[in-house]
């Protein structure tokens, strides 16, 4: 197989998701047709996966995709016969890794498992982690030390769980395609193959995190109904109770500290998100902060028939939302908004555009909500459109999401000299109020209001909406910043540097 | 960003998890059940036949002797998975896919019946042809009557079905003396064979009446029941083979053996010891199994429910012990029990014996025999728990080695003269229990790594 420049390594997103992240990385192919790419594209299984949501550019060389959640083929589930000595040294490998007395070293026992499974111990299959009285009794022994009153089927199942998608990377390992330039665009399973690949190989590896996965895996960790609580949970400790979540959080959390210990350069898009990578684990010299860019050009008919569709309606206040109809998102805080609105912005419209698909029953209660609250008049939910288009329409964007990165879709409202209303997550107020001083200096585009608070969207709203000068004037603002500090060709420019560097680096011994 | 860590959930939902474990009970079918029948049936045929005696009713004795026992080796192999079969699907609730199931093995065991019965009769055999058709009509009967006895132990009528025993053997008593009225010996046999047909009619109405039989035929082939249960097959046919070798040996090698017709011999100084004998295992397998269903089930259910109801694995592992210390002790109570009956009979043997008709050298061998019937009665315990555990290739073992070393010992003990007759089917059973028991005390002490680890990922993977 060819060499490629950069291997991209992308776990659930472009091409098969729609989304931020999915659109970035469309920009970034796109932006350097002078290098090639190969992807591997890691999902959980491939009903998920069926249409290909962008096109994918003729400079990827190649393409590959692996299921994690998706049935190995039959062999790796026999037990290979294993000699005593690989048996001992897998019962010791298993219980360095689940005896680690701190991070650092279950990290390092990781890596040093994965490495004598590519040779030493080779022999080992799935069936043997899966069947085996090795990492049965590895199991058993962890469970006495630490879990005893935890259901035990549960515990056994989650363990089985873990290893399974964790042994697909390990094949994957063995035909990753040839590449100068290893580049994750998280951590999690597509960071640690990107790590592992990175050490084996001698190529550097870079990280691109735009939301902090660890932390993202956290809270549906906390918020999933499926891993095992006792019942009877409130006689028991929070740490017998929350047992078997820990497991996953500290399987992430792992999975989260190999990749930073690996990758140089780690990418965040804001200062916000270098804390939190710095709090799990990676090191502070290593992080570099690039935004998001925009590409304004495609706006600029959007932002000449807004300019004259506000002409037109002089009277109306078109409030618009862009984004899936899902919890994060935090519609019903909107709606609630919408309620109070009505008395204090009474010739408002809020439009929702985006997908209501994902999550049917969040979309369900929103429709009960706005028919109870008596807002069938005020607000619509047409669907998802093209966002260059319906901007147009949009006289100010509101945004109450309860967590974001670095929302795309504020650049795309600044593209029309759109303000915006946003809550205060992410690095949404460096967008409305600018960052370093000369930023900050050009005004802000917007204004910020606390998370789950329908008052002070309203407010703000409300505010915002009954004085069109105002507006005007942030939207300018917006613009302004849009250009200066997040131009899509001084972004990409930045990407551009790094592969270069990274790609003529030469190789080296990354084994410590 | 979606992430995949959680598509993984959809695994633990899809609830596979325990499959068919109290099926297996059923599948214990190796149960002394029919056994005891066939030969308590020939013990007191013997009796019977001896009262009347004379060279005819020897060859009808010998005769039916040989289909019983042919009968029993050749359908031992489909039955046993028909009845595993038959558990599983009643197990997930298709009981509708259990009565195509029956007509496919009876598919198989009439047409094998008929020709094996119909080559050895008319081939190996000096009869009247008339004879000879009563004695494939006969086979054909008791073929099918072990098919479908393998079923009663998971019907719940047991009134019915011990009434169908007891309106067969009647008729078939009753309608051969009157056959032997009117015809002769053809007739007798006929007469017989016609009540074992109405014990067979009876015995399929009590299936019927439980089990729906729809018209569809889904489900599994045969061959391919016959194939997923290859190690189970093999079990039937081994045990069966066990269980007859002695006796055929005898027929075959035995110094002293009495040719009846063709290939027909027998060997009055061993058979009808042999079947005396083997009837003690009567009160040690009625108090086993009564005290098994609840003694060891229940543990072992409760073994089970803390699996699946999320206790610890301290929990589990007590249970663990509970249920061995429960097999031992079932154990110990069998010894005492069936250790009484031997030990009775064993002194009761010299008086009893003799008016029964046995001289006081068959009398030894009773003596040894009802030893071996201590054996074979803890034998088949700790290999229902076998069973019972699935390890269906442990079984195998046991049956094999059970079978090996009763033709091993058995052929040495024919040469080695009449004080050793009886001693190969002690040694077999010796044999078999002693690897039973270690077995499945191995297993059990194995059992939560089995239980969970043997588990597939994927359902119906590996």
């Amino acid at each position: 197989m060819k060499t490629a420049d950069v291997l991209l390594i992308l776990e659930g997103t472009f091409p098969y998701v729609r989304g931020g992240v999915s659109s970035w990385i469309d920009q970034l192919l796109k932006a350097h047709t002078d290098l090639t790419f190969s992807i591997v594209y890691l999902g959980g299984d491939r009903e998920a996966a069926q249409t290909k949501h962008y096109e994918i550019p003729p400079n990827v060389i190649s393409m590959q995709e692996i299921f994690l959640c998706e049935r190995p083929v039959a062999r790796d589930f026999v037990p290979a016969s294993l000699d005593e000595t690989t048996s001992e040294e897998l019962r010791e490998r298993l219980s360095a890794i689940c005896f680690a007395s701190n991070d650092t070293e279950r990290v390092q026992a990781v890596f040093a498992f994965s490495d004598w499974l590519a040779v030493e111990g080779s022999v080992v299959r799935l069936g043997n982690l899966l069947h085996g009285p090795e990492a049965w009794d590895v199991f058993c022994e962890f469970y006495r030390r630490s879990l005893e009153p935890i259901s035990f089927i549960d515990f056994f199942w989650t363990c089985r769980l873990m290893m399974q998608p964790l042994w697909k990377l390990l094949g994957l390992l063995r035909n990753m395609p040839p590449a100068l330039v290893y580049h994750s665009i998280c951590t999690g399973y597509a960071g640690v193959l990107g790590a592992v690949a990175s050490k084996r190989n001698g190529r550097p590896f870079l990280l691109s995190e735009h939301g902090i996965y660890t932390k993202e895996r956290i809270i549906d960790i906390n918020q999933a109904n499926w891993i095992h609580e006792p019942t009877g949970s409130a006689f028991l400790s929070a740490p017998v109770r929350l047992a078997l979540k820990n497991l996953w959080v500290n399987l992430f959390l792992t999975l989260g500290k190999m990749t930073y210990q690996v990758a140089d350069p780690i990418i965040t898009l804001y200062s916000g998100n270098a804390r939190l990578q710095v709090e799990y684990g990676a090191e502070r010299r290593k992080i570099q902060i690039i935004p998001n860019g925009i590409d304004t050009k495609p706006f600029d008919a959007a932002r000449e028939k807004r300019a004259q569709s506000r002409e037109a309606n002089p009277s109306l206040c078109r409030i618009g939302f862009v984004g899936r109809v899902v919890p994060i998102k935090d519609v019903k805080t909107l709606l609630r908004a919408g309620q109070l609105l009505k008395d204090t912005l009474p010739n408002a419209k809020i439009t929702l555009y985006g997908p209501t698909g994902e999550d049917p029953d969040y979309f369900a209660e929103c429709l009960e909500m706005k028919t109870a609250l008596g807002l069938d008049e005020m607000v619509h939910f047409p669907g998802p459109g093209k966002v260059s288009e319906l901007l147009a329409d949009v006289d100010i964007l509101v945004l109450t999401s309860v967590s974001e990165a670095l929302p795309l879709v504020i650049l795309e409202a600044y593209a029309c000299k759109i303000p915006v209303v946003v809550t205060d997550v992410g690095a949404c107020r460096e967008l409305v109020s600018g960052g370093k001083p000369e930023d900050k200096a050009l005004g802000r585009a917007g204004m910020i209001t606390g998370i789950s608070s329908p008052a002070e969207t309203a407010f703000a709203l409300a505010t915002l909406g009954s004085n069109r000068e105002e507006q005007d004037m942030m939207g300018a603002a917006g613009y302004e910043r849009a250009i200066r500090y997040y131009s899509a060709t001084a972004v990409m420019g930045r990407y551009s540097e790094l592969y270069n560097n990274l790609k003529n680096q030469r190789n080296k011994s990354w084994q410590e | 960003m979606a992430g995949i860590g959680f598509r993984l959930q959809k695994l633990l939902d899809s609830g596979t998890y325990y499959s068919t474990l109290q099926a297996y009970f059923y599948a214990a079918v190796i149960s002394s059940g029919p056994l005891v029948l066939s030969i308590g049936s020939l013990a007191l045929l013997g009796i019977v036949v001896r009262s009347f005696s004379g060279p005819d009713l020897a060859l009808f004795f010998a005769s039916v002797t040989m289909i019983y026992s042919g009968s029993m080796i050749l359908t031992g192999v489909v039955q046993v998975v028909m009845v595993r079969c038959a558990a599983d699907a009643d197990y997930v609730g298709h009981r509708e896919t259990i009565w195509p199931l029956i007509t496919r093995c009876l598919g198989f065991v009439v047409p094998a019946h008929v020709v094996i019965a119909g080559w050895f009769f008319f081939f190996g055999v000096e009869a009247d042809n008339l004879y000879r058709l009563g004695c494939v009509f006969l086979a054909v009967q008791v073929g099918i009557m072990w098919l479908f006895s393998g079923l009663l132990t998971g019907l719940k009528d047991y009134g019915f079905v011990t009434a169908s025993f007891a309106i067969g053997y009647l008729a078939s008593f009753l309608l051969g003396w009157l056959g032997f009225q009117i015809g002769g010996l053809p007739w007798l046999m006929i007469g017989f064979a016609l009540g074992h047909a109405v014990l067979v009619t009876c015995l399929l109405m009590a299936i019927r009446r439980e089990i729906p039989a729809e018209a569809d035929t889904k489900g599994r082939t045969l061959g391919k029941a016959m194939s997923m249960y290859r190690t189970l097959a093999m079990c039937g046919l081994a045990y069966n083979v066990g269980i007859w070798a002695d006796k055929y040996l005898f027929w075959w090698l035995g110094e002293g053996r009495v040719q009846i017709s063709g290939l027909l011999y027998s060997m009055p100084l061993h058979d009808q010891a042999v079947y005396l004998g083997f009837l003690s295992i009567i009160p040690g397998m009625a108090v086993f199994l009564l005290r098994f269903e609840t003694e060891f089930s229940a543990r072992y259910a409760e073994y089970f429910r803390r699996v699946v109801e999320k206790e610890s694995l301290a929990a589990i592992e007590e249970a663990k012990k509970d249920m061995l210390a429960s097999i031992w002790g079932e154990i110990v109570q069998l010894v005492k029990y069936q250790g009484t009956v031997t030990l009775l009979l064993l002194l009761l043997a010299d008086r009893v014996m003799p008016p029964l008709g046995l001289s006081a050298l068959q009398t030894g061998v009773f003596q040894i025999i009802i030893l071996g019937s201590f054996l074979l009665v803890l034998f088949l315990s700790l290999l229902t728990v076998l069973f019972y555990l699935d390890e269906q290739r442990s079984a195998l073992v046991c049956c094999t080695a059970f079978a090996a070393t009763n033709i091993a010992v058995t052929t040495a003990s024919i040469f080695s003269g009449e004080q050793w007759f009886g001693i190969g089917y002690v040694a077999a059973c010796a044999v078999g229990l002693a690897l039973s028991a270690k077995l499945a005390d191995d297993h059990i002490r194995e059992l939560t790594y089995k239980t969970f680890s043997k588990q597939p990922l994927f359902p119906d993977t590996n």
